[in-house]
């Protein structure tokens, strides 16, 4: 069988979408080793780019998973990875960034785009040194009126802000792999199961795209 | 919220320094709240007094030299609507500079002034949207009350990219990555253009260059490279 990501290490890294069983960490994880990829995930509930860089604590859990075992979850408060550590543990061919969301500002009557560019900005910095491919996922629809304060708005300007300073890292969109409200949330922000399944599918797909676009693969 | 005048000592200084590393920075105290869950506003101070001067808060000094890459400090985040109180000194010479920030603001505090007396601040307010990963951006910050129309050209050619700055304003422009020199002054006549030393101009960056006084009327430009500290230990 000819696989399209055979031969890529990806190592993904995420939020709180990134940090629970049957989410990405199953979803996405699993799309791309159906695709040939070796995978390396970890997510950190809560977590902000910048936090990638200081290894921050964060205080709702962490998950990591590797290539075919189960996900290893951690509740509570932890201590999350710095992406230099997962890089040299890790050696990957392409870094997937799933942030979008912790950083938006839902509930806040402004983007706040500066606070967001020195999040995002400190954590390409590092990818870039590194000079390993990468893409960066963006928040997707999810459900308006909750705990949350996620609105639809919000969620494409957030979109719209992430595309134009995520370099070199390449955007993939997830507003675009639904119409606001096709994917039912649990609270607004967390998938029920298909959800994580269309989503993840989806990203795996564009991963798969963006391979062949780039020359990815060895 | 807790009342403004609760925390009315509430103070911002910063320690790091341009020209140094982003471990550097991260390692430097984080004297005031940060974070977004109140939105979040970033300030800075740069030395265009021509003399060594310090900030002095109610938690902290520090200190800005005369020349150099440490006459600027990198934007930190401070927590927007706060009142931030300090004093500069220069010489023998205090003045307080009292500054309350909106949400998603960057100030720029100049300090300069040391001809006229004593310390003076000129404060540069700004909430940018120009962020972009593939463009490089330029700030023309005019700190020079006798600089009629500040402006940057760029090229052998002295090609404009920013124009029209009055004094205590801002200008900035958005410009493709390419390796061009930049020059500036203060007029719209054919006065020489004095050169601007901003380094290779990297897509992702942010730039800044301020005009001042030099104490005996010559006006005088400072280019520097901006940072946005995010929220390290």
């Amino acid at each position: 069988m000819n696989l399209a990501l055979a031969g890529l290490v990806v190592l993904i890294i995420g939020d709180s979408h990134m940090s629970s069983r049957d989410y990405l960490i199953t979803t996405l994880h699993d799309a791309l080793i159906n695709q040939g990829a070796v995978v390396h995930s970890y997510g950190v509930c809560g977590s902000n780019a910048a936090d990638w860089v200081y290894r921050a604590t964060e205080p709702c859990g962490r998950a990591e998973r590797h290539n075919k075992d189960a996900p290893h979850v951690d509740a509570g408060q932890v201590q999350g990875w710095s992406i230099d550590e997962l890089i040299a543990q890790n050696h990957p061919n392409l870094i997937l960034v799933e942030l979008g969301d912790t950083m938006a500002g839902y509930g806040q009557s402004s983007l706040p785009q500066a606070w967001i560019w020195g999040q995002v900005k400190s954590l390409t910095r590092r990818i870039k040194a590194d000079n390993i491919p990468c893409a960066w996922v963006g928040p997707p629809w999810g459900s308006e009126g909750t705990r949350y304060h996620k609105t639809y708005t919000r969620v494409k300007e957030m979109s719209e802000f992430l595309s134009q300073i995520v370099a070199p890292c390449e955007f993939i969109d997830s507003t675009t792999f639904a119409t606001p409200g096709d994917w039912p949330t649990i609270d607004g922000q967390h998938f029920t199961a298909s959800g994580y399944r269309n989503w993840g599918d989806d990203i795996a797909a564009s991963v798969v795209r963006l391979a062949r676009q780039k020359d990815l693969t060895p | 919220m807790s009342s403004p005048s609760a925390r009315a000592l509430v103070i911002a200084v910063i320690c790091a320094i341009l020209a140094g590393t982003s471990a550097v920075r991260a390692a430097e105290p984080q004297l005031y709240p940060t974070g977004p869950k109140n939105g979040a506003a970033y300030i800075r101070f740069v030395n265009t007094a021509g003399e060594p001067l310090s900030i002095t808060s109610r938690l902290a000094r520090i200190d800005l030299p005369a020349s150099g890459s440490r006459r600027a400090t990198e934007f930190r985040a401070v927590v927007p609507e706060d009142n931030l109180a300090a004093s500069s000194q220069e010489g023998g010479r205090t003045k307080m500079i009292n500054l309350m920030l909106a949400r998603n603001e960057l100030v720029t505090v100049a300090i300069g002034g040391s001809a006229s007396g004593g310390p003076e601040a000129v404060v540069f307010r700004e909430t940018p949207t120009d962020f972009n990963a593939l463009k490089v951006s330029i700030a023309l910050y005019n700190a020079d009350s006798h600089c009629a129309n500040g402006q940057l050209a760029a090229g052998k050619q002295d090609t404009l990219i920013i124009s029209g700055v009055r004094p205590g304003a801002l200008g900035r422009r958005s410009i493709n990555p390419i390796n061009v020199a930049i020059s500036g002054n203060c007029s719209d006549t054919s006065e020489t253009q004095l050169p601007v030393n901003l380094g290779e101009l990297e897509a992702g960056e942010r730039y800044s260059v301020f005009i001042f006084d030099d104490g005996n009327g010559v006006p005088q430009f400072l280019g520097i490279h901006d940072e946005i500290g995010s929220s390290g230990p």
